[in-house]
């Protein structure tokens, strides 16, 4: 997917809640490259344009499941501690 | 893995910028064309589209900038950026720059020439494998915490403590008559005896054959082996690898060559390099001491022992045990060791308690960091007035939203190359002082022992260096680095004189003139002081004559004469010298005043003296001389009567003191006829029958009691013989030589000049040396000081340009405005100098424990430095007030 293509499906998912401008999305896809966590290569678009592509590694995966269990619980026990309240 | 991905991202940021930016700018210009298609694609039109896509991509550049600042590496690379910047605009301005790195050079460089010194003296570690091990065994005493230990004391210790690997013996380094065959007349080489196990405890591998076996250490005179110094081997044997098994002679004696010591292995002294080690078996031919047997006797203490510390062996262990044995020592053998006590020193210890001269180069490191504050203090004057001018620049810079501290960093990345610079031109000037101490002409060892100058420019120095270059740059740069970033944006883009004259920045400036004031004054102080210290010692007089004197030492010892041919020897040359003609009068001295070697000791107790309750005896200075020497000196006789050739070894004991000690122990009365008794208060009467004026006897000591023998009374080996000549000195040598030959044409002749010669190379270069190196100190520093001092202070009054205008447009005539800001000058100095006053003193206070009384405060030096330092401050308020005056009103207000 290249970084419009990330840019919209997040916006779509997230219902518009979370618009991503090009200037957090693309020091986070290099930062996240650095990483390892995610691997880009030159492509084409639906409509034949040159465009990056990104795709995500194995550490990728990893990573993304270690946050994921991060979020769900510091998320699980926001929402418990607001409900206490 | 993943440190690999990252350090894989982070070569390729470094290296491939270009490529990884390329990448980049087509990734963000794709991005560009997918949103304007969208947006096309949406139904807008194209032109609308494009302008929607631009405004929510928000800029290409601006992204680009936030990915390369999220990129690994990205702090390197901005770091390089302010170095290319910073190389840039330091190119601008070469000429602040080439003042700046020449200054800064100056204090460097002087450091570093005078911390190699201290490094030398001090902290450079012995030539052997883990150094830090190996400590200094000592003897103590009442007068002294550096007392050598006896052969049969360093055998008990040997073998009686469990703290250390291995406990190592050496003697001084003597002079030995070396010859490759026997009949030839030996030359002087440096030889040290060293105990059987010397190399093997201290590690060190001969580069050729082997090292001592313990069993050659154990029989006296049987084993006569020598291992070669690399230096020696080098010149005396042309580097021959066959040099192993071949024999030489020394001090007349057969010896086997069995190995060479390493290049890496100079010796444990620090200024000399023996050519020669022999084991201390081998003492028969070699030992100083005539009157001792040094196998035997507990108290013919010769020798240094060193000791490698067992690992996990405290320090404080290996004292205590060392301490119980001393305490073994005192009981059982109370006649010779009354008294003595023992400690272990680390080298640090050692270094700092066995000699002085440190303390010289310590008091020359301060002076020297003196220099460098005064530098500092200038070149940040400097950087200021600077940053000043580039207020405007920076305040740009700070409204397009640099962040301060990058902008704190650049100008400090700035003074670091400043600094680095100064740094590296520092070392050149280090490197060439160093070399000029080493240069033949500047440091004269008047002696045949292969002494050297150890100074270097070594590791540490290096690192000093280093370090002080960075700590510089801080010093130099921080203050202007933080004051020109801390602006007021919209005065400062509105004019280029950002001047808020609020008081803290006014402050700022104000502490440096005042730090270039006192420390400039500080360091004039210590180097009037210094300077003053070695001439007074040069100009005192040192109560004996110099000139017309030719001097000549015999060693008979090196020719294997017994004492009894010793003493024939010196009673036939003293004979027939007096009757050579051109010879006025002669005289024999065991040592010469202000000589290399140090004087003999002798414990004694005075007649009819009370003893302190803790005393036993006292320990003296003493010199062993014939009837001929105080005439050839020409030392006065105060009381008494001189030796006589009455005074045989059959004769009544007899001697003289001088008039120090005669006024010590009988403060009252005549010492003529009174008695001193030699060890201890049963020891043999000896009569006083004379006492010589007191006169000077090393360099930079104080006056002593001391005391002469009567050669024949008190047989010594090696003899200077001195002759007082009629017309040049150096004419006798011919006479003196043809003398020697008729009585042994083997023995030869050491040490042979000119009195007067040896006494300049002696005891005045070295003064002179450090005269010249104090007064450079201060006259750079001064320098410095008035440079930097006129800069500041004109900068500040040229600053207030604007304001004399407004004050002369008000009304204010010129004198007003000139005592006004000679008036703040004056306060400033005066600040300064009471400052620098009181850091001269208390500086003065240390210098004079540490080193010598150089006699008070100096009001000479005072009245001539400080009241130049008002006039310099004074004029360079004047020049620009002055000028400020004189322009109109109308142009001063719009002066910028």
């Amino acid at each position: 997917m290249h970084g419009l293509g990330i840019s919209r499906r997040i916006q779509q998912l997230t219902g518009g809640t979370f618009v991503v401008k090009p200037g957090s999305l693309f020091p986070a896809l290099h930062r996240m490259e650095e990483e390892g966590w995610i691997a880009a290569f030159w492509g084409e678009s639906e409509n034949n344009r040159r465009a990056k592509y990104y795709r995500m590694s194995k550490a990728g995966q990893k990573q993304l499941e270690a946050e994921t269990k991060r979020w769900s619980r510091i998320s699980l026990a926001i929402g418990q501690a607001l409900e206490a309240s | 893995m993943p440190l690999l991905v990252k350090a894989r991202s982070f070569l390729r940021n470094l290296f491939f910028t270009r490529r990884v930016d390329a990448d980049l700018d087509q990734e963000v210009h794709s991005h560009l064309e997918l949103l304007i298609e969208e947006k096309i694609r949406a139904g807008m039109p194209a032109a609308e589209a494009r302008r929607a896509a631009r405004i929510e991509l928000g800029g290409v550049e601006q992204v680009k900038e936030q990915v390369r600042d999220s990129r690994t590496g990205a702090f390197l690379d901005s770091l390089l950026q302010d170095f290319r910047f910073a190389i840039r605009s330091l190119r601008r301005t070469s000429g602040l720059t080439v003042f700046v790195v020449i200054t800064l050079a100056l204090g460097i460089g002087m450091t570093s020439a005078t911390f190699s010194m201290v490094d030398a003296l001090i902290f450079r570690p012995y030539p052997v494998p883990h150094p830090s091990n190996v400590v200094t065994l000592v003897g103590t005493t009442h007068d002294s915490s550096y007392e050598n230990f006896s052969y049969r004391e360093y055998r008990d210790i040997r073998d009686n403590t469990k703290s250390y690997d291995g406990v190592i013996a050496y003697a001084g380094m003597q002079a030995v008559g070396f010859s490759a065959e026997p009949g030839v007349t030996p030359r002087i080489k440096g030889g040290v005896m060293v105990s059987g196990n010397f190399f093997r405890v201290l590690g060190v591998e001969p580069r050729l054959g082997r090292g001592f076996r313990a069993d050659e250490d154990q029989v006296p005179g049987r084993d006569a082996v020598v291992v070669l110094g690399p230096d020696f081997w080098r010149h005396e044997f042309a580097s021959d690898p066959g040099v192993v098994g071949k024999t030489i002679h020394l001090n007349g004696t057969m010896f086997t060559v069995i190995g060479v010591a390493p290049d890496s292995f100079p010796g444990l002294l620090t200024f000399g390099h023996p050519d020669l080690y022999v084991p201390l078996a081998m003492a028969p031919v070699f030992s100083t001491n005539l009157g001792k047997n040094f196998f035997e006797d507990r108290d013919d203490r010769e020798l240094t022992v060193k000791a490698r510390l067992k690992t996990g062996t405290s320090l404080q262990d290996a004292r205590n045990e060392l301490a119980v044995l001393a305490k073994g020592f005192e009981r059982d053998y109370p006649n010779v060791t009354r008294s003595r006590g023992a400690a272990v020193y680390t080298q640090f210890q050692t270094r700092t308690i066995e000699d002085d001269n440190w303390k010289f180069g310590v008091v020359f490191v301060i002076l020297a960091l003196a220099v460098l504050l005064v530098a500092c203090t200038n070149v940040a004057g400097l950087l200021l007035s600077r940053a000043r001018e580039r207020a405007r620049e920076i305040a740009v810079r700070l409204a397009l939203g640099a962040g301060r501290l990058r902008l704190i960093r650049l100008l400090l990345t700035e003074s670091l190359i400043l600094a680095i610079l100064g740094g590296l031109a520092g070392i050149a000037i280090g490197y060439g002082v160093i070399e000029w101490f080493h240069s033949k002409d500047t440091i004269v060892f008047a002696t045949e022992l292969p002494l050297a100058v150890p100074f270097q420019m070594d590791k540490r120095v290096l690192l000093v260096c280093v370090g002080l270059s960075v700590l510089s740059a801080f010093l130099c740069g921080l203050a202007p680095a933080l004051q020109s970033t801390r602006v007021d944006l919209v005065n400062a883009l509105k004019s280029a004189d950002v001047e808020v004259p609020g008081r803290k920045r006014l402050w700022g400036r104000n502490m440096l003139v005042v730090a270039q004031v006192s420390m400039s004054l500080m360091l004039l102080t210590a180097a009037f002081l210094m300077a003053r210290g070695f001439e007074h010692d040069l100009m005192l007089d040192t109560g004996f004559t110099k000139d017309h004197l030719l001097m000549t030492t015999f060693d008979p010892r090196l020719i294997q004469y017994n004492a009894t041919q010793t003493q024939q020897f010196y009673k036939l040359l003293a004979e027939r010298m007096r009757e050579t003609p051109g010879v006025q009068s002669e005289a024999l001295t065991q040592n010469i005043p202000l000589g290399n070697d140090d004087f003999d000791g002798v414990t004694f107790v005075p007649d009819g003296f009370t003893m302190p309750p803790d005393r036993e005896n006292f320990t003296v200075t003493m010199d062993t001389i014939d009837e001929g020497y105080f005439d050839t000196m020409g030392i006065t006789i105060l009381r008494g009567r001189a030796f006589a050739a009455t005074d045989t070894a059959d004769a009544p004991r007899v001697t003289i003191v001088n008039a120090h000690f005669a006024k010590h122990y009988w403060p009252g009365g005549d010492a003529v006829g009174k008695h001193i008794r030699l060890d201890n208060s049963a020891g043999a009467p000896v009569e006083i029958v004379g006492v010589a004026q007191t006169i000077k006897y090393q360099n930079m000591a104080t006056p002593t009691d001391f005391v002469y023998m009567p050669l024949a009374q008190h047989p010594v080996a090696r003899m200077v013989l001195l002759l007082r000549s009629s017309g040049d000195p150096l004419q006798l040598l011919q006479p003196v030589k043809d003398v020697v030959r008729s009585l042994d044409p083997n023995l030869p002749l050491l040490q042979t000049r000119a009195y007067e010669e040896f006494y300049l190379n002696q005891a005045v270069r070295g003064p002179q040396i450090a005269i010249d190196l104090v007064g450079t100190m201060g006259l750079v520093g001064l320098l410095l000081a008035i440079a930097g001092l006129y800069g500041l202070v004109a900068y500040n009054v040229s600053r207030r340009t604007r304001e004399i205008g407004i004050r002369m447009a008000l009304g204010a005539v010129s004198s007003d405005v000139l005592r006004l800001v000679m008036g703040k000058g004056f306060a400033l100095v005066g600040t300064g100098t009471a400052l620098g006053l009181v850091m001269g003193f208390a500086l003065e206070q240390l210098m004079n424990s540490m080193l010598f009384d150089s006699g008070g405060v100096d009001v000479v030096a005072y009245l001539i430095v400080v009241p130049s330092l008002f006039l310099v401050a004074m004029l360079a308020a004047y020049v620009p007030a002055r000028r400020a005056c004189r322009i109109a009103p109308t142009q001063a207000l719009r002066y910028e």
